[in-house]
C-alpha cells in the first residue's frame, strides 16, 4: 500500500481519515472555470448540452452542509457545477427542467417499462430544450439513459436522436484527449461519429 | 379525483389549444391530482393549503413527510410551477407552444415517478398485468394451506 501511495504521490490514507470527493467538486475547487478555460485545446463550442445530475447528487440535503451557501457553492435545488465546467470548456448549456428528476434506475429490475418511460421522457424533454447531448455525472443514470434509449427504440418504436456522454468524457476531449482515449467507443451508444463531425474526438 | 389512467391521458402531447392559460391550469390541476393519489394511498387527506401560492407545492411537502425519497420529485414540482408561470404570465405576443409542451412533459414525469412510487410501495392502482395473476396464485395457495 505504501508503495502504491508513493507512486500516486501522496501518503497512505489512514482508516477513518478518507474523504470522498465528487469529481465535480474536485474539478471545480482545484481547477475551476478559469483554470479549465486556460487548458482548453478543443473547445466544445457548438455543442448544446442538457446537464443531467439525477436525483442523488444533491440528496438528502442535510448531508451536504457545504451546499446552498451562496455564491460559489453548489445549489441543491438548481445544481450548476456541471453547467459551469462545461460552459468553461465552450459548451452551450440549454435550460433543462428535468436536471434532477428520477431516471427510473430503482425500477430497472422490477418494472423495466416504467424505467423506459421515465428515460424516454427525459430524452424527449432534453431534445425539446434544444440539446444535442445529455451530460451525465452518475454512472447509474448514465447506464439507464443509454440502455433505455435503446429499449425505447426496440419496444416502443420511439427514437430520440440525442447523445449521452459523461461530463468527464466531454471535458477530456476539450482538454485535447481523443474520443477513444476517454472511452466514448465503450459507451453503449457510440457517439464517435457525432463527435468527429463536430471536430471532437 | 380522476384515475391514474385518466391522468396519464391528460399529459399526452400534442397540446393543440387556443387557450394556453386553460391548458396550463389543467396540467397543474392534473399534477395536483397525481400527488393526491400518493397522499390518499398513504391514508392521509390531501391538504387544501398552498405554499408560495401553489397547492401543488403544499401537496408535495405533505407527501414527503415520513418519506424523504419523495423529495426526488421536489424540483419536478417546482419546475411545473415555474413553467405554469411562464405560460400564464407571458406577454401577449409571445409564442408559448413550446413552454406548454414542456409543462406537459414535466407533469408527465411527475406522473411516471409517482405511479412508480405507488407500485413499489404496493399502494393504489397501477398498471401491472401480472398483479391479478400473482394475487390469484396467493389466494389459491392460502386456501390449499387452510
Amino acid at each position: 500500500m505504501d508503495r502504491l501511495s508513493k507512486k500516486a504521490g501522496h501518503k497512505t490514507y489512514e482508516s477513518g481519515q478518507v474523504e470522498t470527493i465528487h469529481a465535480l467538486d474536485w474539478i471545480k475547487d482545484t481547477i475551476g472555470e478559469e483554470g479549465l478555460k486556460s487548458r482548453v485545446k478543443n473547445s466544445l463550442s457548438g455543442l448544446k448540452i442538457a446537464n443531467y445530475y439525477g436525483c442523488m447528487y444533491t440528496r438528502p440535503r442535510h448531508i451536504f452542509p457545504e451546499k446552498d451557501q451562496g455564491p460559489g457553492s453548489e445549489s441543491t435545488s438548481k445544481p450548476h457545477f456541471m453547467d459551469d465546467l462545461l460552459a468553461a470548456a465552450g459548451a452551450e448549456n440549454v435550460d433543462f427542467p428535468l436536471k434532477t428528476a428520477c431516471c427510473g434506475g430503482a425500477h430497472t429490475l422490477s418494472d423495466s417499462d416504467l424505467s423506459t418511460k421515465l428515460v424516454l421522457n427525459i430524452l424527449k424533454t432534453a431534445k425539446m430544450a434544444g440539446a444535442d447531448v445529455i451530460a451525465t455525472e452518475c454512472p447509474t443514470c448514465h447506464s439507464g439513459l443509454e440502455m433505455h434509449q435503446i429499449r425505447a427504440e426496440k419496444t416502443l418504436g420511439e427514437v430520440v436522436d440525442i447523445k449521452i456522454l459523461y461530463f468527464t468524457q466531454l471535458l477530456g476531449m476539450a482538454l485535447g484527449l481523443k474520443a477513444k482515449k476517454v472511452g466514448v467507443h465503450e459507451n453503449i451508444s457510440d457517439s464517435t461519429k457525432f463527435l468527429k463531425e463536430r471536430g471532437l474526438g | 379525483m380522476r384515475s391514474l389512467a385518466e391522468l396519464e391521458a391528460a399529459f399526452e402531447l400534442p397540446l393543440a389549444t387556443s387557450d394556453a392559460d386553460a391548458a396550463a391550469a389543467e396540467l397543474l390541476q392534473a399534477s395536483e391530482e397525481v400527488l393526491e393519489h400518493w397522499i390518499t394511498a398513504r391514508g392521509d387527506v390531501p391538504t387544501s393549503d398552498e405554499r408560495e401560492g401553489f397547492r401543488l407545492l403544499a401537496l408535495h411537502r405533505q407527501g414527503a413527510k415520513g418519506d424523504p425519497s419523495f423529495n426526488a420529485c421536489r424540483e419536478t414540482c417546482r419546475e411545473i410551477v415555474y413553467h405554469y408561470n411562464l405560460v400564464t404570465m407571458r406577454d401577449a405576443n409571445s409564442d408559448i407552444t413550446d413552454r406548454l409542451c414542456m409543462l406537459a412533459m414535466i407533469s408527465n414525469h411527475l406522473y411516471l415517478f409517482v405511479s412508480g412510487k405507488l407500485q413499489v410501495a404496493g399502494l393504489g392502482e397501477f398498471c401491472c398485468s401480472a398483479k391479478p395473476i400473482r394475487a390469484s396464485d396467493a389466494a389459491t395457495l392460502t386456501q390449499e394451506e387452510a
